[in-house]
């Protein structure tokens, strides 16, 4: 099926909205990209760290005395090794963490908090000799019952796994210590007077469970501590100036003494935010002498990276016989994992972020449990909330009789509408057009296939909705005497975003896509940048790239005017990468003035930093068909559609592969991804054999629309789309199931074993 | 120390020999030892196909190979699809169709698609759907790979 | 004067009143003055004088970087709402 653009007006770019290949293209098809364990240095030492078999342990003692006298061993370091640093905030994404937390993650200090937390670690000649020492190390471990359950974790008399957790109320510190790190509550109009206006209230509680970004690459850092006291790390992340900040702090070093060069990266949805073996990388090579390598297996990665929170969400709609909804209740609770900050609040102020609605009241639990620290996961927060809201809205619409697609039109949000922080939008946002969009797709004016005795067909709807984060970027660009331009950035290049970035320069300068020649550089080479992550490269950079553009334009129109010899007040324009004069035919190329800078006062630099205030919220409406096989459980996806609000896409292709990498980790949550724990906190799925991605065979072609209502801040229009798409899915597929079975999924995921024992209880 | 052993082997149309420990993986030596880093652990364990090489014709996983098994065999690598001054076909398609976003899997889809090709030139959706499910991609909900594999299917008949 | 929607969890130091108008040229200021109405909320809001750091301000839906001191219009809303960031 062909993807189609739906611009809202007409577009006069040359460059944006075209598809060409990708800057870094070649180097990836043909295996030359340096990833995070492609690096290799003259003296390299394999790093490996021993974890713990407990999900709640004290630590009494730790022995590595016999590792460290293994032939072949060069250093071991334990929580003694790293400073203990205080409680200020690390920047991590949105799951946020006190440096005291994060360096406590990164290596156990009195307590092991989940099965896979780090206890030690381990620098030698080989792989095998890493292993063979970290199974010398004898750790005295106090086994302590582990808090594994939402609800159990909320009582009053669990086990604690921190003594001195007491819960946050917005700057107030419960009496009690707690494994409620915190309680949010956003509060708009009297939903009290609201219900009682209601004719009809949907009530139900939604569960999700702890999911994996499940990025192909594991985590990889190679850190070298030189003689000098300074640290280089080549590391696969997100965020290099992060983790350059992070593993400061974490180490107790200036800033100054930690570069981070980011290798390509292979996934990260958020999962490559915060630090994980970058410290002990770094202090396995101070205690060495020579750089050290570690990569993390993928059972590490699953027992002991940073998934995204279980979560169980109470949600109540109350609306009139219309369908006006008149009030809104909801009460979250997400597993931070071992330590705060998980994206609950985030979750609370997507879920009905589309619609207009006068009285809402949202609460939201950050809840420790003996499980993995949780980081950002693709839009964090908003999928698990959004399974809840939009299931609802869909038991709304049946109870009502009404059409999905009119119950969400009927109560849309608007210019001037406040969200549940009571802030208004600000600008136009595409929620109205979306789900007109689908309204209009050939899918959803396409009759279901008939369902058969054994395969059981349905139709399902849902919509998304993320904020987006605009944060800092910088970059600067040189122009070469051949007209070229060399772009360098600080963005990882996680999904294209060279090109994005490139193409938006490309336009502002009025010169071809080829001429422009990004690179991503290290944290020494470029100015501070944020994360690849918030959907806020193409739109932040983009911001840059085109100040950057304005300033490389100003210089050489007082190049051109050198050359002219033209006085300050006469006029010069700078049009599509031509140069023009007040004279009759006195004009220059962008090519023809490049090849002159040297005479006219030397290179042009040009350079940017921006921190832009008002980000294009993002949403999407999906839609999918499937078939039930109510004999073995299993989901067949016959059909799906997403259209989204994308502002403008820059490169069509790029945007449409990240609302159908979206989609597929969406329907991968809905379906099958699920952390199976024992109850001993042991996951008993740590391979990707038994958390079950999809494959190719799982999915169809992934239809998408492309509305475009450009967000007016941007310079083009851009809005973020990387996230929003993960969104729908969970909903969209619960709600086709419960059309197809006639009975409401409240758990995800929705397992062929959760099906069979729904259907034959 | 485990005593080591000689192997003798064509990598990508080249007779290489390498040293290594009976129980080390062919995509071990790949990576550490002759630097062709081209082929990616994502699971070493068989399940993602981040690994995908080609030997004596068959993918294969090369994460579940032991180096010593390709002693006297043929092993071709994602390097070795490329001519200096031109990409295969699939490769191509790759770019053309954006059908990588963070490229990690790329290589071993690529293998993996060479190997559909190399015995069915003109796969359908369905075949190649099967055919590659055993190549785990995160990013793309593999639509664009699909679109691309069989644009190379067509580009490649074409060529015949 | 700028009108701070006070966030729910404060509504008991605020006397129960959602909005709240005072006089300030940056965010800082308004706080400040409010203070007089709201004895305490400056002490969850920006403890040792700075915006707790898991806290964002904005002035009229935009998210600034600058904290208490950015700027505030005569006519701005001011609210205080969780930092972002994203995946």
């Amino acid at each position: 099926m062909v993807t189609t653009t739906r611009p809202s007006e007409k577009t006069t770019h040359k460059v944006i909205g075209t598809r060409p290949i990708r800057p870094d293209g070649v180097d990836k098809v043909t295996g030359r990209a340096i990833y995070g364990a492609d690096v290799t240095l003259p003296g390299l030492l394999i790093g490996k760290v021993l974890r713990s078999p407990f999900a709640h342990a004290r630590i009494r003692n730790i022995d590595t005395g016999a590792a460290e006298r293994l032939p072949g061993v060069r250093a071991v370091i334990t929580a003694a090794d790293l400073p203990d640093p205080d409680k200020g905030m690390a920047d991590v994404g949105e799951a946020s963490a006190t440096y005291r937390d994060l360096s406590h993650n990164v290596m156990a200090r009195d307590k092991a908090l989940y099965q896979g937390h780090a206890v030690a670690a381990v620098a030698a000649e080989s792989a095998s000799i890493a292993e063979q020492a970290l199974a010398l190390i004898t750790v005295d471990y106090e086994p302590l019952p582990p808090v594994l359950d939402l609800v159990e974790a909320m009582k009053d008399d669990a086990p604690l796994l921190h003594e001195d957790l007491r819960t946050n109320e917005l700057g107030t510190l419960s009496d009690k210590p707690s494994n409620i790190a915190a309680h949010a509550r956003f509060l708009k109009g009297d939903p009290a007077a609201g219900f009682a206006e209601a004719d009809v209230i949907v009530e139900r509680t939604y569960t999700t469970t702890m999911v994996h970004q499940g990025y192909i690459e594991p985590h990889a850092s190679t850190a070298y501590w030189n003689a000098d006291g300074k640290i280089t790390i080549w590391t696969t992340t997100q965020a290099p100036f992060a983790i350059r900040d992070n593993v400061a702090v974490l180490l107790n070093v200036p800033v100054s003494r930690v570069k981070v060069i980011p290798t390509e990266i292979g996934g990260g949805f958020g999962g490559k935010l915060p630090p994980y073996v970058e410290p002990l990388a770094a202090v396995l090579s101070r205690k060495s002498g020579a750089p050290v390598k570690m990569t993390m297996s993928r059972t590490e990665e699953l027992q002991a990276s940073g998934p995204t929170s279980g979560s169980r969400t109470h949600v109540k709609i109350g609306a009139k016989r219309d369908g006006t909804i008149v009030a809104v209740e909801a009460s979250l609770a997400y597993e931070a994992g071992a330590f705060p900050g998980s994206s609950v609040r985030f979750g609370s102020l997507c879920m009905f972020a589309p619609y207009d609605i006068p009285n809402m009241q949202l609460d939201s639990y950050d809840v420790v449990v003996n499980k993995p620290k949780v980081a950002a996961y693709r839009a964090p927060g908003s999928p698990a909330a959004m399974f809840a809201s939009e299931s609802a809205l869909d038991e709304l619409a049946e109870r009502l009789g009404m059409d999905p697609i009119e119950l969400r039109l009927k109560n849309s949000a608007k210019v001037g509408t406040r969200m549940a922080n009571n802030i208004p939008f600000q600008h136009p946002v595409g929620n109205v057009k979306v789900l007109e969009a689908i309204r209009e797709s050939d899918h959803w004016r396409s009759p279901l296939p008939e369902s058969t005795e054994t395969r059981k067909i349905g139709r399902g709807l849902a919509m998304g909705f993320w904020p987006n984060a605009p944060l800092k970027s910088s970059c600067f660009a040189t122009v070469n005497p051949d007209g070229s331009v060399t772009l360098v950035e600080g963005n990882p290049d996680i999904g294209g975003t060279r090109a994005s970035l490139a193409m938006q320069l490309a336009e502002t300068l009025g010169i071809p896509y080829e001429k422009v020649i990004p690179q991503v550089a290290d944290t020494e080479t470029v100015g501070y940048n944020d994360a690849t992550g918030g959907s806020r490269t193409t739109f932040t950079g983009g911001i840059a790239v085109y100040e950057l553009g304005q300033d490389i334009k100003q210089q050489l129109i007082e190049r051109a005017r050198i050359l002219w010899q033209l006085n300050p007040e006469d006029a010069i324009v700078y049009e599509d990468g031509t140069i023009r004069g007040p004279k009759e035919g006195q004009q220059l190329s962008f090519d023809q003035l490049a090849a002159q800078l040297f005479k006219t006062g030397g290179p042009v630099v040009g350079r940017a930093s921006v921190s832009p205030k008002h980000v294009g919220f993002a949403f999407g409406c999906h839609v999918v068909d499937l078939a039930v096989d109510i004999e073995t459980g299993k989901v067949e996806i016959l059909r799906y559609t997403a259209a989204q609000d994308v502002g403008k896409a820059v490169h069509p292709s790029y945007v449409e592969g990240q609302i159908q990498g979206g989609v597929a980790q969406g329907i991968g949550w809905a379906l099958n991804e699920e952390y199976v724990y024992d109850e001993q906190g042991r996951l008993v799925n740590a391979s990707f054999l038994d958390y079950r991605m999809p494959t190719s065979l799982d999915l169809p072609m992934i239809e998408t629309i492309l509305v475009e209502e450009p967000h007016p801040p941007h310079p083009f229009g851009v809005r973020g789309v990387g996230e929003v798409p993960i969104v729908p899915p969970l909903a969209a597929v619960a709600n086709a199931i419960s059309h197809a079975l006639g009975h409401r999924f409240t758990d995800l995921p929705i397992s062929p074993r959760r099906i069979i024992e729904t259907l034959y209880p | 120390m485990t005593k080591r052993v000689h192997v003798e082997t064509r990598i990508n149309g080249r007779e290489v020999d390498f040293l290594c420990e009976p129980g080390q993986s062919l995509l071990e030596v790949l990576r550490d030892q002759l630097h062709l880093t081209g082929a990616k652990e994502g699971c070493n364990n068989g399940n993602c196909g981040a690994c995908t090489v080609i030997l004596d014709g068959r993918i294969v996983d090369s994460c579940l190979v032991l180096a010593p098994e390709v002693e006297g065999r043929e092993v071709t690598t994602i390097e070795g699809l490329a001519g200096p001054e031109h990409l295969h076909p699939l490769q191509q398609q790759f770019l053309e169709h954006a059908a990588l976003q963070c490229g990690i899997c790329t290589p071993g889809l690529i293998m993996a698609a060479k190997g559909l090709l190399d015995q069915n030139p003109a796969p359908t959706e369905e075949e190649i759907r099967l055919w590659l499910a055993g190549n785990l991609c995160r990013c793309t909900g593999y639509d664009k790979i699909i679109r691309a594999v069989q644009a190379a299917a067509q580009q490649m008949e074409a060529r015949v | 004067m700028a009108t701070v929607w006070i966030p729910a969890q404060l509504l008991t130091e605020c006397g129960g009143r959602r909005q709240i108008e005072a006089p300030g040229r940056t965010v800082g200021e308004v706080l400040r003055n409010l203070e007089r109405d709201c004895p305490g909320l400056l002490a969850r809001l920006a403890p040792n004088g700075e915006l707790a750091p898991d806290l964002a301000v904005s002035v009229d839906g935009a998210i600034g970087t600058l904290g208490l001191l950015e700027p505030v219009e005569p006519t701005s809303e001011v609210f205080l709402v969780p930092a972002l960031q994203g995946g």
